[in-house]
């Protein structure tokens, strides 16, 4: 079957994107605003389309399109987001007058037949942020041009060469050889004022305050979301970082692919950080489609079930699944899950009011039975504290009376639950989730949190003590600490624990 | 060897089974592709298995989390086979079909005959011997990133097992055997700031009033917004010192005293320090000579492994930091790809002979 994939964007990250979809052998919908550099059979680009929202799952995506001819509607099987960013001037742009260009300006400026030579050009490569190792390998390369074509002299302001791709390290060889001159300048030192026809440069060098009079000050421009981006990943059921570029700022994301499966972000939408390797990234996507797409199969070995005749609609599973494994049925009065889309974590299964979901029992596996009394119950996060338990064979070190559970992700956790386990007998419930961060299920492990405190408030009222439940924070290579934090909410029943 | 149909397509064999090769295993199993894993040491799992989380209240990225899947799949997975304590004698061949002979463990010699061969035999840290200046091995207090990584792995809720209450100053050496032209490392090894960085967070959680120093010359990415980040940790008390130490010597009370130049006195000091840290680098794996040999590869400017002819012709890819330094993330990205790469050319291969 021919695979068709929604880029999103024309600038050249999506054009990257869509030479990668094209080499594997599937076709390509761009959308965007103005021209598309790509002329190709196998490329359809839609000048003017803005997307409205996205249903379905990866294979079949249902994308509904803004267009000049009313709403249009193209099923897609994978969807890229490459919508760039903007590169705005640097905030020191305002004070330092007419003779301060932009990294973005210089090569204009450069290629321009008739210009007054200048002197001396001051380079600043991170006046305001400094972020991403595209800043110095942009600013060593210009520098270079601006010392070879204009022969003056060329003083190179920084406060880190981001020099940790060898070629821009290479760069930076050459281009103190060919004489530009590198200086490191400490942070809040650095000044610049239009002075007499000039352009004054001060900062203070570790050693001792240094100014230049420069001819031109080159500035590095800075990377900012585009406007777009935060209405972007709300259609398209994706998140967003603190900057508000595109993917979360979650340890499980570091790739292209985001939250919802055969949904991908690359390049500079995805800040400084995307625009390491776009080419790299955009092969490596296009790959990973084609790959799932040539033999789709379900990520997860349980999926949530929703029980048509319980579901009340009321949509609180639809807000809370991290993955867009959920939509209303077509055909009938009831929440239905998507199954290449569900990734098992039965998130919605905690939060159902009408318990109409399956999933978040059948997913907490017994790993061990408590023998004798009944003291600390364990529900341990299949993501982190269960693979630290696993990698040493824990469980068989753990004292009397402890009963541990396994789950697919501490968000599974219906208060209900812990209630049953507290009039079983059990002294306490500690529940071990991963990092705040590090949740695979981007919120699980927070919704949990606010969940447990409005239990132990509930569990406080009926007199008993909050401290019935701890949460702790574990993570899957410390098998030790693990393995303490249980002793530790075990000793503090007021037992020895015995080893 | 797959017999699919009378056609045969053969598996893939992986030498190196750190986090590149055992992420590429994983891959290609996953799409059912028979693999055999040949790893010259007593487990597999390379240099990451050994490292410890970083997280401090919140997680610090250090990608260990993602490796964690990956040792569970390719444990007891029956796609997978898994030889080491093994070395790859000779290769012989062409693309589609391989004979290798490997030596295994019991000094038995084996021959499997496979499609596609994986090399990633990784990186060795750099030797800290070449800069005895540094006193590694000499004084008990100064470490290396390994051993912080694998002292690491031991944090217990309360503790960190190498920080004692001696232990009031600590400070990082950034850039040890790498960015170092005399050296024969003119590059950046791109994971060592970042890692420092993680590590002396932990550290600073665990402990907060112990002063961390860092001796820099550039610092390099760690994720996210890079001046928030520093500035974040100016905030939380570290220091960053612009300038490369010459030396470290036991002082006589028995701290440690770091020689480096001052640039503002433009002189150079001794600073006492009762812990210095070694961010030490990536170098190309001490077989490299060896593995270019048998598998006919050829090397970069720095001496790490670079392929001779097309990968999809020749059917040898190399995956990881056996071509050149990257932190776990993109050595798992880089193997992905090369996995990949293969599953799309299986498939192919076996489409064509009508079996698939
Ligand atoms: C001190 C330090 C700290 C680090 N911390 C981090 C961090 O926090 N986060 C991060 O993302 N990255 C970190 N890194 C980088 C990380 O270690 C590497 O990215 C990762 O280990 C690369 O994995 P690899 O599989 O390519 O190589 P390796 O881990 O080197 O694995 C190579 C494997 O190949 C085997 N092998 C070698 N030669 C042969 C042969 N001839 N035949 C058969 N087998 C062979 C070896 O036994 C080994 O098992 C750190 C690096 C250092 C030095
Ligand atoms: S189990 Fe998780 S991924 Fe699946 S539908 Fe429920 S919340 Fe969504
Ligand atoms: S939360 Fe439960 S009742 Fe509400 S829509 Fe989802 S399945 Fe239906
Ligand atoms: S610091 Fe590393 S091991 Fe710890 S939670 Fe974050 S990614 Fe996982
Ligand atoms: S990552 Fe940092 S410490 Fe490592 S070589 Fe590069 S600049 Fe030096």
């Amino acid at each position: 079957m021919q695979h068709r994939i929604l880029i999103i964007g024309n600038g050249d990250d999506a054009a990257m994107a869509a030479r990668a979809v094209v080499a594997v052998g599937m076709e390509a919908l761009v959308i965007g605003e103005g021209a598309f550099p790509i002329a190709d059979d196998r490329v359809t680009y839609k000048d003017g389309w803005t997307l409205k929202h996205i249903e379905g799952q990866i294979g079949a995506f249902e994308a509904v399109f803004d267009t000049s001819d009313g709403e249009q509607t193209e099923t897609v099987s994978s969807i890229i987001a490459a919508t760039g960013a903007d590169m705005v001037p640097c905030s020191l742009m305002n004070s330092a007058g007419d003779k301060a260009v932009s990294f973005k300006d210089l090569p204009a400026l450069l290629n321009a037949k008739e210009y007054t030579l200048p002197m001396a050009v001051v380079f600043i490569q991170d006046a305001d942020v400094d972020d991403g190792q595209w800043v110095s390998a942009i600013g060593i390369n210009l520098a270079r041009q601006v010392r070879k074509m204009w022969g003056c002299d060329v003083y190179y302001l920084c406060r880190f060469i981001r020099g940790s791709h060898f070629e821009v390290e290479n760069a930076y060889r050459m281009a103190r050889a060919e004489g530009v001159v590198f200086i490191k300048y400490s942070k809040d030192s650095l000044a610049v004022m239009p002075a007499e026809g000039k352009t004054t440069v001060s900062f203070n060098d570790y050693t001792q305050e240094i100014s230049i009079q420069a001819d031109m000050v080159v500035m590095s421009d800075v990377l900012k979301p585009q406007t777009q981006t935060s209405s972007l990943t709300q259609k398209l059921g994706i998140g967003i970082n603190h900057e508000g570029f595109f993917q979360y700022d979650n340890a499980y994301y570091p790739f292209t692919a985001t939250n919802r499966r055969g949904v991908y972000v690359i390049g500079a939408c995805k800040g400084p950080a995307g625009l390491n390797d776009v080419s790299g990234d955009a092969a490596y996507t296009a790959l990973d489609i084609k790959i799932q797409l040539d033999e789709l199969r379900p990520i997860a070995d349980v999926i949530a079930e929703i029980n048509l005749f319980k579901c009340s609609l009321c949509l609180t599973c639809l807000r809370f699944c991290p993955h867009g494994a959920l939509h209303v049925s077509d055909d009938m009065p009831s929440m239905v899950v998507y199954d290449m889309a569900c990734q098992g974590c039965g998130i919605c299964g905690a939060v159902c009011p009408a318990e109409a979901i399956n999933l978040a029992d059948n997913g907490k596996a017994l790993m061990k039975e408590s023998s004798g009394q009944k003291r600390l119950k364990v529900y341990c996060c299949k993501n982190s504290a269960k693979k630290a338990l696993d990698a040493i064979n824990m469980v068989a070190q753990l004292p009397q009376g402890v009963e541990l559970a396994e789950m697919p992700c501490s968000g599974s956790i219906k208060p209900e639950e812990l209630v049953n386990d507290i009039y079983a007998g059990f002294q306490r419930i500690l529940i071990l989730a991963c990092y705040s961060d590090a949740c695979r299920h981007v919120n699980g492990n927070a919704d949990m949190r606010r969940q447990m405190k409005a239990l132990q408030d509930t569990l406080a009222d009926m007199g008993i003590a909050r401290d019935s439940i701890v949460v702790m924070d574990v993570a899957g290579p410390s098998s030790d600490d693990v393995l303490e934090k249980i002793n530790s909410a075990y000793n503090a029943i007021g037992l020895e624990v015995a080893l | 060897m797959n017999s699919l149909g009378g056609v045969c397509v053969r598996g893939v064999l992986i030498v190196g089974g750190g986090i590149s090769g055992c992420t590429a295993a994983d891959m290609l199993a996953q799409s059912h592709i028979p693999v055999y894993i040949v790893d010259k040491s007593k487990n597999i799992g390379g240099k990451a298995i050994n490292y410890g989380c970083k997280a401090t209240d919140t997680c610090l990225k250090c990608n260990m989390c993602l490796t964690q899947d990956i040792w569970q799949n390719v444990n007891d997975n029956r796609y997978i086979d898994i030889m080491t304590g093994a070395d790859v004698l000779s290769c012989q061949g062409d693309k589609g079909d391989y004979r290798v002979m490997i030596r295994l463990e019991d000094g038995l010699e084996r021959e499997i005959n496979v499609s596609y061969i994986i090399v990633a035999i990784g990186f060795q840290p750099y030797d800290l011997k070449n800069k005895g200046f540094f006193g590694y091995g000499l004084y008990k207090n100064v470490l290396d990133g390994l051993d912080v990584e694998q002292l690491l792995k031991q944090r217990t809720p309360e503790t960190l097992p190498f920080i004692n209450p001696s232990i009031k100053k600590l400070a990082f050496l950034q850039c040890v055997g790498s960015r170092d032209v005399q050296d024969k490392a003119p590059y950046c090894s791109k994971v060592c700031c970042a890692y420092a960085l993680r590590m002396g967070q932990t550290i600073h959680h665990y402990y907060p009033n112990i002063e961390i120093t860092y001796f820099y010359m550039d610092i390099q990415e760690v994720g996210g917004v890079f001046s928030d980040y520093y500035d974040r940790l100016v905030g939380n008390g570290f220091k960053f010192v612009l300038s490369r130490p010459v030396m470290v010597e036991e002082a006589e009370d028995g701290g440690l005293e770091v020689i480096h130049e001052d640039l503002a006195k433009a002189s150079v000091v001794r600073e006492k320090f009762d812990m210095v840290i070694l961010s030490q680098g990536i170098r190309p794996a001490d077989d490299v000579d060896y593995i270019a040999d048998v598998f006919d590869l050829g090397y970069d400017a720095n001496g790490f492994l670079k392929g001779i002819g097309r990968w999809s012709e020749t059917g040898i890819y190399l995956a990881g930091t056996a071509k050149g330094p990257m932190n776990i993330a993109d050595s798992m990205a880089d193997a992905r790809r090369v996995a990949m790469e293969i599953i799309t050319d299986y498939r192919t291969a076996a489409i064509a002979s009508g079996v698939m």
